[in-house]
């Protein structure tokens, strides 16, 4: 689903130049959960903005469904992330003065979407997401659990692929942060191809894979399958015996 | 901060606040410089202040103002010459009029213009006390005068009791056959600079058919400072200070509602909006803002009206002045929003 070949990025000129990605390859398949490791400044949220088509690449090839996405203009790009990416941040990008229902139907505003479609839309997202009684309240009045369920829910309105979170459970305590890990194996296993930024080992382990970069590069894979199965048994979406 | 329970986002309380301001300052300062006009006009006799004497003798042709004034128009582009026709009781005033001249507060209709104030079919404009005396014809009103029907192109006048509600102007040739040419005139310019120059022309064009006595003086220059800071000038040059000074604040509120807004940005880059819809967005909840903050503006204007009798609204200084902090303020948005784009 998603392929990069030698995907070079670079910030700054001259002395001030650092070179983000160098070289890096992948591949990730159609209802992966990938997780993406790495120290501060080894290119994660790099790598996560230019699967997202939030960046252009300096060189190498990046595509996706079989169709290259380095080259496309910025209009063209924006199109890919509204019709096929789902975005969550570590802070959840919420706006403040939108309440919550308001701030999961921006995705669709401009988009030629009736406000009957609208409101169908929002919320089966915020119901999925257990927050359908939250709609009318503000992101402030909200525990930052609930604050990153809205940034979930908003991300899967339209029904993207691909969900790119980046630090999701970053700036929330290890339950809050279990919930919300929980979600990203439910909208996985609903079909939907999940790749997690993250420094944290737990998040990782309970992915099918995780992928390691350090400088800029792919350090190295490990796949851990089985944990995953595991992170489903405990979450009550596989029983003893069954399998993926 | 919430409101309504609508939470009020951070930055629209003060670009709020600064567009109530300048809009209550604006609609002050077109209210106060419109009365000043009309106090002026009126004190000065509907003259501009700088207005010339002069007199014509030693002729007894009227027509000889025909071959005069087309030549005058084709030469000068800023003139009003007047002439009284001799009245018993209601003051009249013939007037040919080229550009921008002085001209009365009207009720309704139109001032003249060159066409209409130099016109072989007679015309008027009449005070409104006079404004149940008009007969209607085929659609025209008439005012007879002397047995003479003058189609009135407009009524003008004051709210309050003024000279101006009880005069009349008529069309220069008409004046001119009711008081004779030989009698004495008064030639005004907007700018104050060009009348010694429309004086010296109309003398030239003249020549010797007519005897014409004019005293024109020497033209004396004032300094900017002077002239900007003089009493007929202060509210133009206040006018302009303010302006200045909303530019300056709103720029700098504009700034600081737009890095109010970064999360707004980043959420709509996140949900694949696209750029003319988040320029869209941004406009929307700007023009929202600041029409809010005119419309209270324009209601603590309205306010102080009621309670000050001297301060008058007229709607098109509510229109000028909505014109002014809209489109300043979508001008100062598109610049600050361009250099916000820029450097995201």
């Amino acid at each position: 689903m998603v392929e990069m070949r030698d995907i070079w990025k670079t910030f700054g000129k001259k002395e001030a130049k650092v070179e983000a990605l160098r070289g890096i390859s992948l591949s990730i398949s159609q209802g992966e959960m990938v997780a993406i490791m790495g120290k501060s400044g080894s290119g994660k949220s790099t790598l996560l903005n230019i699967l997202g088509g939030m960046m252009s690449v300096d060189s190498g090839e990046y595509l996706y469904k079989g169709r290259q996405v380095n080259g496309r203009c910025q209009k063209e790009l924006t199109k890919f992330r509204r019709d096929e990416i789902g975005f969550v941040v570590q802070y959840f990008a919420l706006v403040d003065d939108l309440n919550i229902f308001q701030n999961v139907a921006l995705p669709l505003k401009y988009q030629g979407y009736s406000k009957r479609k609208i409101q169908e839309m929002v919320t089966a997202a915020l119901r999925e997401l257990g927050i359908e009684e939250k709609a009318n309240a503000y992101p402030s009045e909200l525990s930052g659990g609930q604050q990153q369920r809205a940034a979930i829910a908003r991300a899967i309105v339209k029904q993207p692929s691909v969900i790119l979170a980046d630090e999701p459970t970053g700036a929330l305590d290890e339950a809050t942060g279990d919930s919300v890990q929980e979600i990203f194996h439910r909208l996985n296993v609903s079909g939907k191809t999940v790749i997690i930024v993250t420094h944290d080992a737990k998040v990782a382990g309970n992915c099918e894979r995780t992928i390691f970069l350090k400088d800029g590069r792919v350090e190295k894979m490990e796949a851990h399958p089985f944990q995953k199965e595991k992170a489903l048994l405990q979450i009550g979406f596989l029983k003893k015996g069954e399998e993926l | 901060m919430k409101i309504f329970q609508k939470r009020i986002p951070k930055g629209n309380a003060l670009l709020f606040l600064s567009f109530s301001a300048i809009s209550l300052c604006l609609l002050l300062i077109v209210s106060a410089t419109r009365a000043g006009q009309e106090n002026s006009l009126m004190q000065n006799n509907i003259y501009s202040g700088h207005q010339k004497n002069f007199y014509i003798t030693g002729t007894e042709e009227n027509g000889q103002w025909g071959d005069v004034i087309p030549q005058l128009a084709a030469l000068q582009k800023d003139f009003g010459l007047y002439v009284s026709v001799p009245s018993q009781d209601i003051p009249i005033r013939g007037v040919c009029l080229q550009g921008e001249v002085n001209k009365p507060p009207m009720v309704r209709g139109n001032f003249f213009d060159f066409s209409s104030s130099w016109t072989d079919s007679p015309k008027m404009v009449l005070g409104k006390s006079f404004q149940n005396e008009v007969d209607v014809q085929d659609g025209s009103q008439y005012y007879q005068l002397d047995g003479v029907a003058f189609e009135v192109i407009g009524i003008m006048g004051t709210d309050q009791d003024s000279r101006v509600n009880h005069m009349i102007f008529i069309d220069f040739q008409s004046a001119v056959q009711m008081a004779g040419i030989n009698t004495d005139y008064k030639l005004d310019t907007q700018d104050p600079g060009r009348i010694r120059e429309v004086g010296q022309d109309i003398c030239r064009l003249f020549g010797e058919s007519a005897n014409v006595l004019m005293i024109l003086g020497d033209t004396i220059e004032v300094p900017l400072l002077t002239r900007l800071l003089s009493s007929d000038r202060i509210m133009g040059t206040m006018y302009v200070m303010v302006l200045a000074s909303f530019c300056l604040s709103t720029i700098l509120v504009t700034f600081i509602w737009l890095r109010f807004r970064r999360q707004l940005f980043f959420s709509m880059a996140l949900c694949g909006m696209e750029k003319h819809l988040e320029c869209m967005e941004i406009f929307r909840r700007y023009c929202r803002v600041a029409g809010m903050g005119f419309l209270v503006g324009l209601f603590l204007m309205l306010a102080l009206s009621g309670i000050m009798p001297d301060i008058r609204m007229h709607l098109p200084d509510i229109f000028l002045a909505f014109a002014i902090t809209m489109g300043l303020g979508m001008v100062i948005l598109l610049f600050c929003y361009a250099y916000h784009r820029s450097k995201a």
